[in-house]
């Protein structure tokens, strides 16, 4: 067997990125999935993005991550979210041709030569004095290399639960992994159990389309990727439709055989995607609930019923879904069910991803207990970015949770305790107003550009932006409006005015947008509506962004009031037990993050605060990129 | 943790009848010292000398007569500007002028706050930063343990539901910015108005309790209550060993509350002389009522006084009446007038009446210091730890619901405003991290559990 670099386990969203990213900054990379054809497959609901997980994709996209660009090749129904609402709390939002999705995937990871595709089984990992050497294969024996990214989603001592049978299976017709588990439990790290779940897929012929509500695309679509000029495929409709009573009473004559109520399912599922009988359950005096028919390709037979996921028994399924307007004659095609897989507590891992206990080691995506594909992604992207930095001796890469969702992410994922499978909300980003969808560029790509990750023409783009930010700015805003163009553009919608106006200062009426105002004015030539929507924002919530702007500041000073490596929890004697424990298995590298880790009380930071002020002198200070 | 605002906090315990300092350090302490600091010498303020002279309030009324000392940076105890105030040993005192710094920018010191700040100013060495961290540790699970003794009954209720309320609202906002694509109803302005509206209220309710004092723990208040004309501010004056209140023979001569610190068996206590009790056509008296009634609510010891030469009334019962749901240990009944002939009626009345009663005269001052060691036994049995810790609890509490309530405030105002919900969401934020001060953290996670529990979220 040849020896690598890295080695990536498994193929799903967070390995694909992890193989891209250490791929462009010419590492030699194994990628090891089950099956070749089955990378960048879609395992549960065939779309991307979404509310906060939009926001993800651009900014894995900013950072020269596949993601968005496999989406814009792939998507079949683009929608943007929330548009009623201001620009911080838009997400876009993309159903996938399946098919096309894979397709795509397999395609960006074949188009790397250094890049190779490994079918087989990790079974076991090889160390050598704390450090990872190589993988164990099924197949191929021993594999050699300098890193490894674990991202082996829900396939680790997979268990898949349809009513009471029980198989053993990382996802529907796909075997589990074994024995990575066990010699990471060896090692002295610590797993723990979750659990998800899929609805049933149904024949798209067999749906009464006559019944059923019709969601439409975006007459406009708006692609993920910064380097998507637009988006060309033809996009077709999704449907909605609703259970009802006799619906419910169905199912519950399935609970009797339901594993989750049963017991049999030991695993955590996520409470923000339950499964069809845990609604009808929990919320019993709700008389229906939503579904969409979401199509999985063009030329795919198969509608993913959203919102129906279940584990009840085959026969219960079915009877149910027949009870639901449109689908009398429904033929499924596949059952739900749930999946328990194995997960490894993500405080076991450092900002980098890479794991406390074993060098270059790094874990990404499901395995660290998080749910969705963009989460996953985010994670492979930083992971994979940090081994191939690691191996090419430079300074790791964190982001911090005032600059990206994918710091928020992983802040969170390492130092608070997760009682379910972590999915991405706008409501976990303190700074939400400032991250932005539309400005993941403007955010992070000079970043992604430095690292090696963005090609020319891309960046050229986002200098052109920021070219007409200025110019807008400098020029465009001190300009002004007569009381004539005024009243002739905007007499239906705002006061007149008497003496001329500048357009920054008419811009605070809350009716106008700045585009208006600049084609009422006749200044709109040429600029890009991003950059428009950058400077607009800027001055109409200029308040509101200063004050965020102040917390940062009060932010940063506490991450940069950094925890050495050395230092040892259990000398300092007025630490409460709780706390000293935290910090011994967090080890934070800041008295910021020291801050967020659950259970640490003000008088704790102040305790560690004197400590780190008194033995200032005896510390090693370590190395970081914050 | 990081800040370098004004703080300030007693640094003596606080005692009856001697002496107690204050300390105020950072950038704000010397001028808002100077605000309300009167002298005769010297205007400016030098470093390293003390000034004799009054210490007045926003209307110009003298608090107490005051030594203060000036430390200029960095010649002092935290390496800040520092001002010592030593004034009397009175809690009533003591409160009116931490309020009037708290009022201006300043807050209270956390537990060993001025050590970690000379520490952090290398004024104090690495021998003693140790001591600081164990003071640190200890004194915080001591303040902690007193708020939440402090947090009993009616004030914790207030508070959660205060907590429950602004994790409703977070979570109804949160719900319209992250799940807008499920299928739940729209929830209108209206509910969000009502909500803020009720938290506002409860905020000034509670800011209220905390003015009447009960919670407060202010130290003992005793009131002297009863119907006009039975010889309270003639009480008074006896208790007091000086004519300080006005006392006539016409009944309703009292009409607001009058007080007055005195000093008994080494505790501090305020006499309260109040308005007759009764029904009244005159809208000044009837003023003085209402508020002689909130003060029985809140009282530490009620004397109520009865006269003994005349026929118990309804009067005197409706009294009696609003007063036998106080716990036995805070009423005493003062039957006055011992000296003239005594109404039968009344003495079977008050012989039957299971709560302690003396006889007094306080126009003779008969029995006067046999009531006096039946208060001061009382006292003693009511007597809460009156050490610094409470008095400064509070404050931290009264000093966060007062910043409180001006974000609730502001937020309601963008609500109003039509102003975007992730807008509103940060000020809302604001609100929430000031309320935790109070009850412990209060994260995204406890607004995220209330969404899921409380509707059906989830394709
Ligand atoms: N004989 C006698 N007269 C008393 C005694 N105490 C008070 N008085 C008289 O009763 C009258 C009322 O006394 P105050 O002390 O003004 O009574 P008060 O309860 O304060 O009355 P209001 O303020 O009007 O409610 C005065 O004329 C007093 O001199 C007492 O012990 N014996
Ligand atoms: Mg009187």
């Amino acid at each position: 067997m040849n020896n690598y670099d890295i080695a990536i386990v498994g193929g799903g969203h967070a390995g694909i990125e992890a193989a891209v990213v250490s791929a462009k900054l010419g590492l030699k990379v194994a990628l090891i999935s089950l099956e070749k054809n089955k990378i960048g497959l879609m395992s549960c609901n065939p779309a991307i993005g979404g509310l906060a997980k939009g926001q993800l994709v651009r900014e894995i996209d900013a950072l020269g991550g596949a993601m968005g660009k496999i989406i814009d090749a792939a998507g079949i129904h683009f929608k943007m979210l929330n548009t009623s609402k201001g620009p911080a709390v838009q997400s876009p939002r993309a159903q996938a041709d399946r098919l096309l999705y894979a397709k795509q995937a397999q395609l960006i990871i074949s188009s790397y030569s250094n890049i190779d595709v490994v079918e087989d089984m990790a079974i076991d990992i090889l160390i050598h004095s704390g450090r990872i050497t190589g993988l164990g294969l099924l197949k191929n024996g021993q594999l050699k290399t300098k890193a490894v990214v674990l991202t082996a989603g829900t396939f680790l001592n997979g268990i898949i639960h349809v009513g009471t049978n029980k198989l053993s299976a990382g996802r529907a017709g796909e075997l589990p992994a074994r024995g990575l588990t066990e010699s990471l439990l060896l090692q002295g790290f610590q797993s723990g159990r979750l659990k998800t779940g899929t609805p049933p897929r149904i024949h798209r012929d067999s749906i009464d389309y006559s019944k059923i509500e019709i969601q439409e695309p975006d007459k406009n679509p708006q692609p993920f990727s910064y380097s998507t000029e637009s988006i060309k495929r033809e996009q077709i409709n999704c449907f909605i439709t609703y259970t009802n009573n006799e619906t419910h009473e169905i199912l519950r004559e399935g609970f009797d055989r339901s594993p989750m109520f049963t017991g049999r399912i030991q695993g955590i599922g996520p409470r923000y995607c339950p499964s069809i009988e845990d609604k009808i359950d929990r919320f019993a005096d709700k008389s229906r609930h939503q579904l969409f028919l979401e199509p999985e390709g063009f030329n795919n037979n198969e509608i993913y019923v959203n919102g129906f996921s279940t584990s009840l028994p085959g026969d219960i399924q079915e009877r149910a879904i027949k009870t639901v307007p449109g689908l009398e004659q429904a033929k499924l095609i596949r059952l739900g069910y749930a999946v328990e897989y194995d997960f490894f507590p993500p405080d076991q891992l450092i900002h980098t991803l890479e794991t406390k206990l074993i060098e270059n080691l790094y874990f990404a995506g499901q395995i660290n207990g998080t749910s969705g594909y963009e989460e996953a992604a985010a994670q492979g992207l930083i992971a994979g970015l940090n081994a191939a930095l690691k191996i090419k001796e430079l300074p790791g890469f964190e982001l911090k949770r005032s600059e990206a969702y994918i710091g928020v992410l992983i802040d969170d994922l390492i130092n608070k305790i997760h009682k379910e499978p972590y999915r991405m909300f706008t409501s976990r980003a303190e700074f939400r107003l400032l991250l932005r969808q539309d400005n993941a560029d403007m955010r992070l790509m000079e970043k992604g550009y430095e690292l090696g990750l963005i090609d020319h023409k891309t960046y050229q783009k986002l200098q052109n932006k920021k070219n007409q930010i200025v110019e807008i700015k400098e020029k465009i805003l001190p300009g002004k409006l007569s009381p004539r163009q005024f009243v002739d553009a905007f007499s239906e919608k705002s006061n007149a005015i008497s003496q001329p106006q500048s357009i920054k200062d008419l811009l605070k009426r809350p009716e106008l947008s700045l585009k208006e105002l600049m084609t009422a004015g006749g200044f709109n030539n040429g600029f890009v509506d991003a950059s428009i929507l950058e400077v607009e924002y800027a001055i109409k919530y200029e308040g509101y962004l200063q004050r965020q702007n102040l917390l940062i500041e009060k932010f940063n000073k506490a991450e940069k009031k950094l925890i050495p490596i050395n230092i040892e929890y259990k000398n300092i004697r007025s630490l409460s037990t709780e706390a000293r424990e935290k910090l011994i298995k967090i080890r934070p590298h800041s008295l910021g993050q020291a801050s967020r880790i659950s259970g640490i009380t003000p008088a704790d930071l102040s305790v560690l605060l004197i400590y780190l002020e008194k033995h200032k002198s005896e510390i090693v200070p370590r190395e970081t990129s914050i | 943790m990081f800040s370098e605002d004004t703080i300030i906090s007693t640094i003596t315990p606080v005692r009856g009848g001697s002496v107690c300092l204050l300390r105020v350090s950072g950038k704000d302490a010397i001028n808002i010292t100077c605000k309300y600091f009167k002298s005769n010498s010297l205007s400016n303020m030098e470093g390293g000398r003390f000034y004799f002279g009054k210490f007045v309030d926003d209307k110009n009324e003298v608090v107490d007569e005051v030594i203060i000392y000036v430390f200029k940076k960095p010649k002092s105890y935290t390496g800040e500007d520092v001002i010592e105030i030593s004034c009397h040993s009175n809690i009533f005192i003591l409160e009116e002028i931490i309020n009037l710094y708290l009022n201006n920018n300043c807050r209270i010191a956390e537990p060993g706050e001025f050590t970690k700040r000379a520490f952090l100013n290398n004024k104090i060495d690495l021998v003693q930063a140790e001591a600081v961290a164990d003071l640190i540790a200890s004194k915080s699970k001591a303040s902690v343990k007193n708020s939440l003794n402090l947090l009993e009954g009616k004030l914790s209720k207030l508070i959660n539901s205060l907590k429950k309320n602004l994790i409703d609202v977070g979570s109804l906002l949160e719900l319209e910015l992250d799940f807008s694509e499920e299928d739940l109803e729209i929830i209108s302005r209206d509910k969000f108005f009502d909500i803020m509206e009720s938290s506002i209220s409860i905020v000034n309710s509670l800011l209220d309790s905390y003015d009447s004092g009960r919670e407060l723990q202010k130290g003992i208040e005793i009131l002297i209550a009863g119907k006009p004309n039975v010889g309270k501010s003639s009480l008074m004056n006896s208790l007091l060993q000086k004519d300080r209140v006005i006392v006539s023979h016409i009944a309703g001569t009292t009409r607001d509350l009058i007080h007055e610190d005195i000093v008994m068996d080494d505790t501090l206590v305020r006499l309260i002389d109040t308005a007759g009790i009764r029904f009244t056509s005159d809208e000044i008296e009837a003023e003085g009522v209402t508020r002689a009634k909130k003060f029985l609510e809140t009282a530490s010891l009620i004397l109520l006084m009865i006269d003994l030469s005349s026929e118990i009334d309804n009067d005197d019962l409706d009294i009696l009446n609003s007063l036998v749901h106080k716990k036995s240990n805070s009423l005493i009944i003062v039957g006055n007038k011992s000296d003239k002939e005594a109404n039968i009626k009344t003495e079977e009345y008050l012989s039957k009446l299971e709560i302690d009663k003396i006889k007094i005269s306080a126009k003779e001052e008969t029995n006067i210091s046999e009531l006096k060691r039946l208060i001061i036994r009382r006292i003693k049995r009511n007597e809460k730890d009156l050490s610094e810790d409470i008095i400064l609890t509070n404050k931290r509490q009264y000093d966060v619901l007062n910043r409180l309530k001006k974000i609730l405030n502001d937020n309601l105002k963008s609500f109003k405003s039509n102003q975007g919900f992730e807008f509103i969401a940060v000020d809302l934020r604001l609100a929430i991290e000031t309320l935790s001060e109070i009850t412990g953290e209060i994260s995204t996670d406890d607004i995220l559990n209330n969404i899921f529990s409380n509707f059906c979220i989830g394709k």
